[in-house]
């Protein structure tokens, strides 16, 4: 083992790394953030700008790092008329102002669409992922090979931990939602695959196609149409129309996995898919009286928030009872597309900052950081910013739009990292609905295509 | 309940501290002050508490069965009574809006001083001139406001028209302390039951308001048709209960994004809702703003006039500046409009809150690709952005996105329906644009620098919406 970048990354699979006080972690991950920081400096201009404007030269403390960080929505400060006008050199050079990413004087400017600039761009080695963007501007994401590479290996452990099962090849792995083609995700779901599915039969993928990212675009750019004003009626049907087929094919693929699932329930399962995937499929399964007869090992893992959805009170423990899953064989973790780690949850309901992490509790501006120990408190309010380590495309220092309670005291569970409670907030969210203004933008007359 | 809730608070009121004791709001309940720290509420934008009495929706709804107070009282009489009442809102003598000021302070972003400025101007709109003149624009006839108004069609068969009082809840807008007077104005001049819905920012101005009219007279029918009350926006105990048709014939509700998805659920037959939605201000300026260096100047201290109402929190207040130049004539209005934004005015302060996180970040990002220029700063003080498109993000906080453009006309196309005022320089050239403008969605033109006057009586976001807030009643006589 060489650096103490190396060192710590070298952690991911250790079964005691959530178990290491962050005094004791702290030298070493600030003597890896420097090494970070040294090698990105020259190669993420954004960066370089910010060190500069914030007169930051070397991380002494966890304070230096915060006029470094990148507030989440760094990802989405392209133009969106870019998107829409097929502008991919400049789309590049965005990418490149942002991340470590080199066009190296190749030209993107003929690629055809999204979907074929991001083809160029694996062909480049580097793989970039979007939000679905359910509303407004997605952001757009760089990634290395070693950036996918430790993200699903650190889900498979993260999983593991938080549920407390192991990759032994025992299971039946079920995907139970929408996929999209996106490489990241992709790479997760085969790390997942590799880890928990038995040799002796197939995984079972949730039987639609994966959207592509070039059709969430789609949907993206027709919304922006609308706002400019330059969508037609027919090009409104149209969309309508696509959403709707996909709709059906989701219909057909609910009744499959359902047959499934109730066919399967004597198996040992690993059941993956988000909350508003899982909780029809468990109503559908229980309408046929079955309800809890599946196997009592039974784990699953789901992520992601609600994203908006609307689910009764009780929409865990239906999932759970139904498939015969002990919530603590459930897996949740707790994570942000702009950071590559993720934070699992432990037996004591709260998310664990893994060592190549350093948790950031921030004042809710995000400007000033905020010490862990102040008054006596064992547990801060924060708006959470992180410095993941594990990032290479990007870079690892990132302001998250989440209100959060973090503590460095150990955890009732056991272990001593800092940890964080399972009531995280959207800053967003809690603006509520009490805010009337005159003032406003056309984004409130769009309707649809989201 | 919704964010920022309620919760019991006796406690928090009595033991909460010395910096933590919730200013008293009470509610005014047609004629009657209603105080009580039953519930404490948090100020949506500043995170002040605040207390309230408990909501008794009993007594903020008359029922059909009785008239409407103001229906017999002559429209002169109530135009008398607003005039009283805005003579007796003169901030140097009012208790009740001195005292805002200072309870504005804690729950109110906007600078005590344009607070002030704010009282001071707010009521010369119930001026008598002011209140004719929105009479008299909105209905062709005013007796109809008065009584049965009679006209005869071609067939000889005669109609009785009453435009009679309506029910009418109020969801007053947070950004301008004195919107209250103009919705209040609004409510007396057709004769309605009103119960106005304060924000969270303002819990207090509009009760203030209303407890000078009761001491103008309180007995007056005008007193006894306005309720004003507060209640968390959004929390379903209070609306799924209170707009209903049996209740309410109208909402008027300004902005738009949650709040309004929020009322628009419990529309339906026999309850409408009247929207003044969300709007974005934008100015035109033509080559002919670089005839000289004064006429520059004096054009760039009109756009920056315009941009800073209310510190950009109004709807009028201009956003983006399409400006026929090349790129030299626009830095230089750009050098001169950036210093213009960052003085005090009587409704704009020097300096403000700095820009949110996410435009600073996207500003640096695309600086650093050479796709936009900055002048002024990121502070709050004043920032002028110029680039050859317009920015994907709101100007906010004092910004204005300088969008060079061959043409006026070739700017046209990013006026939609959100655009409500569009400031023009030279004159002239509102009437070569005005049309096209109207079709692209927007809804007045004026000269650049006048954005926060206006013609007594003009429309409002398209429509005039006294005639659109009562209950047109018909009689037939067919003979």
């Amino acid at each position: 083992m060489g650096t103490a970048l190396d060192h710590l990354l070298g952690l991911r699979d250790d079964p005691g790394r959530f178990d290491l006080g962050p005094a004791d972690l702290r030298p070493l991950q600030l003597e890896a953030a420097n090494e970070r920081f040294e090698t990105r400096i020259d190669r993420i201009p954004l960066l370089a700008n910010r060190a500069a404007a914030g007169s930051v030269s070397k991380i002494n403390e966890a304070a230096d790092l915060v006029p470094v960080l990148f507030a989440h929505q760094t990802y989405k400060t392209y133009a969106e008329p870019w998107l829409v006008e097929g502008q991919w050199d400049r789309m590049s050079r965005w990418l490149s102002t942002v991340s470590t990413f080199d066009a190296g004087g190749r030209s993107f400017a003929d690629a055809t669409g999204f979907d074929d600039w991001v083809k160029r761009l694996e062909a480049a080695d580097r793989f970039v992922a979007s939000s679905s963007g359910t509303t407004g501007k997605p952001a757009v994401l760089d990634a290395t090979e070693a950036d996918l590479d430790f993200s699903s290996h650190d889900t498979v452990s993260a999983i593991c931990w938080s549920a407390g099962v192991e990759p032994a090849q025992d299971r039946l792995f079920m995907g139970l939602g929408p996929r999209t083609d996106i490489a990241r995700n992709e790479r997760i779901r085969e790390a997942l695959t590799e880890a928990f599915q038995d040799r002796d039969s197939e995984a079972y993928l949730f039987p639609v196609p994966p959207i592509t990212t070039g059709a969430i675009m789609d949907m993206i750019l027709l919304r922006r149409r609308i706002t400019e004003g330059t969508a037609t009626p027919a090009d409104v049907a149209e969309f309508d129309r696509l959403s709707a087929d996909r709709l059906a094919g989701i219909e057909d693929a609910i009744a499959d996995a359902v047959r499934t699932l109730v066919e399967s329930r004597d198996r040992k399962l690993f059941l993956s898919g988000m909350w508003q995937s899982l909780h029809p499929l468990a109503a559908a399964v229980r309408d046929l009286g079955h309800a809890g007869d599946f196997n009592p090992e039974n784990a699953m893992f789901t992520a992601g928030g609600l994203k908006g959805a609307t689910l009764p009170d009780d929409f865990r423990e239906v999932v759970w009872d139904t498939f015969n899953v002990d919530g603590q064989r459930s897996a949740q973790l707790y994570s942000m597309q702009e950071i590559n780690s993720a934070l699992p949850r432990c037996a004591s309901g709260r998310y664990h900052v893994p060592p190549w992490v350093i948790a950031l509790p921030l004042d809710p501006l995000g400007e000033t950081l905020l010490d862990a120990a102040r008054d006596g408190q064992s547990e801060i309010e924060a708006r959470a910013a992180f410095f993941d380590l594990s990032l290479d495309a990007r870079w690892g220092g990132v302001i998250s739009g989440d209100r959060v309670h973090l503590t460095t005291e150990a955890c009732a569970c056991g272990q001593h990292s800092p940890s964080i409670g399972n009531d995280i907030v959207r800053y967003a969210d809690l603006d509520g609905g009490d805010k009337l203004t005159c003032a406003g933008t056309i984004d409130a007359y769009v309707r649809g295509a989201s | 309940m919704s964010a920022g809730g309620t919760r019991a608070a006796a406690s928090d009121v009595a033991g909460g501290g010395a910096d933590q004791v919730a200013a008293h709001a009470p509610f005014f309940v047609r004629g009657d002050l209603l105080e009580g720290t039953d519930v404490t509420h948090r100020s949506r934008d500043l995170g002040a508490d605040f207390a309230t009495p408990a909501l008794d929706l009993d007594r903020v709804v008359l029922p059909r069965s009785e008239l409407p107070p103001m229906l017999d009282v002559k429209l002169t009489e109530i135009i008398d009574f607003l005039v009283a009442t805005g003579e007796a809102l003169d901030l140097d003598r009012n208790v009740h809006l001195q005292r805002c000021l200072d309870l504005l302070a804690a729950t109110n972003p906007l600078p005590r001083r344009v607070v002030e400025n704010l009282f001071r101007t707010a009521p010369l709109l119930l001026t008598r001139d002011s209140l004719e003149s929105m009479v008299a624009s909105n209905f062709a006839d005013p007796r109809v406001l008065d009584g049965w108004v009679t006209r005869t069609d071609g067939h000889g068969n005669e109609g009785h028209v009453r435009a009679f009082p309506p029910r009418i809840v109020h969801m007053l807008a947070g950004n301008a302390p004195s919107g209250c007077i103009a919705s209040i104005a609004q409510g007396a001049l057709v004769k309605g039951v009103n119960l106005f819905k304060m924000p969270s920012s303002d819990p207090f101005t509009t009760v203030a308001v209303l407890r000078t009219m009761a001491e103008v007279d309180p007995d007056h029918p005008v007193v006894r048709s306005m309720s004003a009350i507060y209640w968390a926006g959004g929390d379903e105990a209070v609306e799924r209960t209170l707009y209903r048709p049996q209740f309410f014939d109208r909402i008027v509700a300004w902005g738009g994004g949650p709040a309004i998805m929020n009322v628009i659920r419990y529309l339906g037959p026999g309850i409408q809702l009247l929207s003044f939605d969300p709007k974005s201000s934008i100015s035109m300026v033509g080559r002919e703003a670089f005839a000289d260096d004064s006429t520059m100047a004096d054009v760039a201290e009109r756009v920056a006039a315009d941009v800073t109402v209310f510190n950009q929190e109004a709807c009028l207040a201009s956003r983006f500046t399409f400006l026929e130049a090349d790129h030299d004539q626009a830095a230089a209005f750009c050098e001169v409009l950036a210093g213009r934004l960052a003085v005090d005015r009587d409704f704009a302060s020097a300096d403000g809150p700095p820009l949110p996180g996410d435009v600073r970040g996207e500003i640096e990002v695309m600086a650093m690709m050479g796709e936009l220029e900055t002048w002024g700063s990121l502070d709050g003080s004043g920032l002028v952005v110029l680039s050859d498109r317009p920015v994907d993000f709101h100007p906010s906080n004092k910004t204005a996105n300088v969008v060079m453009v061959p043409s006026l006309e070739d700017a046209v196309r990013y006026v939609d329906v959100a655009t409500q005022t569009i400031g023009v320089y030279p004159w002239a050239r509102k009437a070569e644009l005005r049309d096209r403008l109207a079709s692209a969605g927007s809804q007045r033109v004026c000269r650049v620098g006048t954005a926060n006057l206006h013609v007594a009586g003009g429309p409002h976001d398209a429509m005039y919406p006294l005639q659109r807030l009562v209950h047109w009643m018909g009689d037939d006589d067919i003979s």
